[in-house]
C-alpha cells in the first residue's frame, strides 16, 4: 500500500510513541524524517510528552515485592529448554500471514506479564500453589491448537482481550485501562447463556491498568461474554447492565 | 540531612509531574486518550489499535496525533 506524503506525516504521532510496526512502514517515515524538518520537531515534542507519561506512569513497587518474587523464584524449577518446539514454530512461522501472529504474540505477552504479576502478588505457598495451577490452566489454553483472539471495548473505557479454545470450552480474559471502581465494587464475568447466566470469575485488582488473566470453563455454544459492575465479593447473578457483551463464537 | 530533603523534594516534584500528567490527559477527548493509552501503555501498535476499537487507520493515525499535539501544549512541551 503507497502512502501519500500527507498521510505519511500524519504518522508521526505514532512513531514517537513507537506504535508504527517495524518494517517498512517504519523505515517509510525514518526516510521521510530525514526530509522533514518540521516533522523532526514535531516528533521530538512528542517524545517529550511520552517520556513524561512514562514517568507518571512510575510507580514505587508495593514493599515486599522483592522478596516475594525471590522467594517463588528459588521454590520454581527452572523449565528445560524446548529446542524442538522452538525450531518448529519457527518454521510455521514463514508461512502464517504475519498480522493475526503478531497480535496473537501481544496478547500472548501480555497475559504472560500478567501471570507474573500474578506470581509476585501470592502471599502464600497455598496461594502460590493456586497461581501456579491456573498459569498451568492457562498456558495449555494459550497452547492449545485454533484459539480465537477477541477484544472488545467497554462502553465505560478500557479494553477485553478474550483468547477462545472453542476445543476446550475455556477462555482466557485480560482487560486494559478500564475505569478503576470505588472501593466496596468489583468487575464480574459472566457467561450469559439462552437458558442461564453463570458467574465466570472477578476481575482481579488491575496492575498499571492491566487486570491478570482469568481463565473460564464451561464455555457452551451460543455463550455471550459479559461484564458487569458488581458488590465487593461478587453476585450470584448480574444486578447491573453490562458494560461489555461480546457474543463468543463456538 | 540533605540527601534526605533531597529525596523528599524529588518525591513532591514526580507527584505533582504525575498530577500535571494525568490532568493533561483527562483534557483529551475519549477517543484520543484511549487511543494513546492503547498505543503507549498498552503497546499496541496503531494498525492493532484501529483493529481492537474497529475504525480506520487514518482515524487512529489522526487520534494519536491530534491527542499528543493537545499533551504537548497542555504540558507546556516545547
Amino acid at each position: 500500500m503507497r502512502l501519500l506524503r500527507h498521510d505519511l506525516h500524519a504518522l508521526s504521532g505514532a512513531y514517537a510513541l513507537d506504535a508504527l510496526d517495524p518494517g517498512s512502514e517504519r523505515d517509510r517515515f525514518t526516510r521521510h524524517l530525514s526530509r522533514c524538518q518540521s516533522c523532526v520537531g514535531e516528533v521530538r515534542g512528542f517524545r517529550k510528552v511520552a517520556t513524561a507519561m512514562a514517568f507518571a506512569a512510575a510507580a514505587e513497587p508495593p514493599p515486599g515485592l522483592r522478596d516475594r518474587v525471590l522467594t517463588a523464584a528459588a521454590r520454581t524449577r527452572q523449565l528445560p529448554p524446548e529446542v524442538k518446539a522452538h525450531a518448529r514454530a519457527r518454521r510455521t512461522r514463514s508461512r502464517v500471514p504475519w498480522v493475526p501472529w503478531l497480535s496473537g504474540v501481544v496478547a500472548a505477552a501480555s497475559i504472560v506479564v500478567a501471570v507474573l504479576f500474578g506470581l509476585a502478588q501470592a502471599h502464600t505457598q497455598d496461594q502460590l500453589n493456586q497461581v501456579r495451577s491456573e498459569n498451568r490452566a492457562i498456558s495449555l489454553l494459550l497452547s492449545s491448537p485454533q484459539v480465537t483472539l477477541l477484544s472488545k471495548s467497554a462502553t465505560t473505557g478500557g479494553v477485553a482481550t478474550v483468547v477462545l479454545s472453542a476445543a476446550r470450552h475455556q477462555l482466557a480474559v485480560v482487560t486494559t485501562g478500564l475505569p478503576a471502581l470505588p472501593p466496596g465494587q468489583v468487575y464480574q464475568l459472566w457467561l450469559i447463556g439462552k437458558t442461564n447466566t453463570t458467574s465466570a470469575g472477578l476481575l482481579p485488582p488491575a496492575q498499571a491498568g492491566q487486570t491478570p488473566p482469568v481463565l473460564a470453563s464451561g464455555v457452551a455454544k451460543g455463550d455471550t461474554l459479559g461484564l458487569t459492575v458488581e458488590p465487593a465479593g461478587g453476585s450470584a447473578q448480574p444486578t447491573t447492565t453490562p458494560i461489555l457483551a461480546l457474543p463468543l463464537p463456538l | 540531612m540533605q540527601t534526605h530533603h533531597d529525596e523528599v523534594a524529588e518525591a513532591v516534584e514526580a507527584s505533582l509531574d504525575r498530577e500535571r500528567v494525568r490532568r493533561c490527559l483527562d483534557g483529551l477527548t475519549d477517543v484520543q486518550r484511549e487511543s494513546i493509552t492503547l498505543a503507549y501503555y498498552g503497546g499496541y501498535s496503531y494498525r492493532q489499535v484501529a483493529e481492537l476499537l474497529t475504525v480506520s487507520l487514518g482515524a487512529i493515525k489522526t487520534r494519536i496525533r491530534d491527542g499528543l499535539i493537545r499533551m504537548r501544549d497542555c504540558l507546556g512541551v516545547s
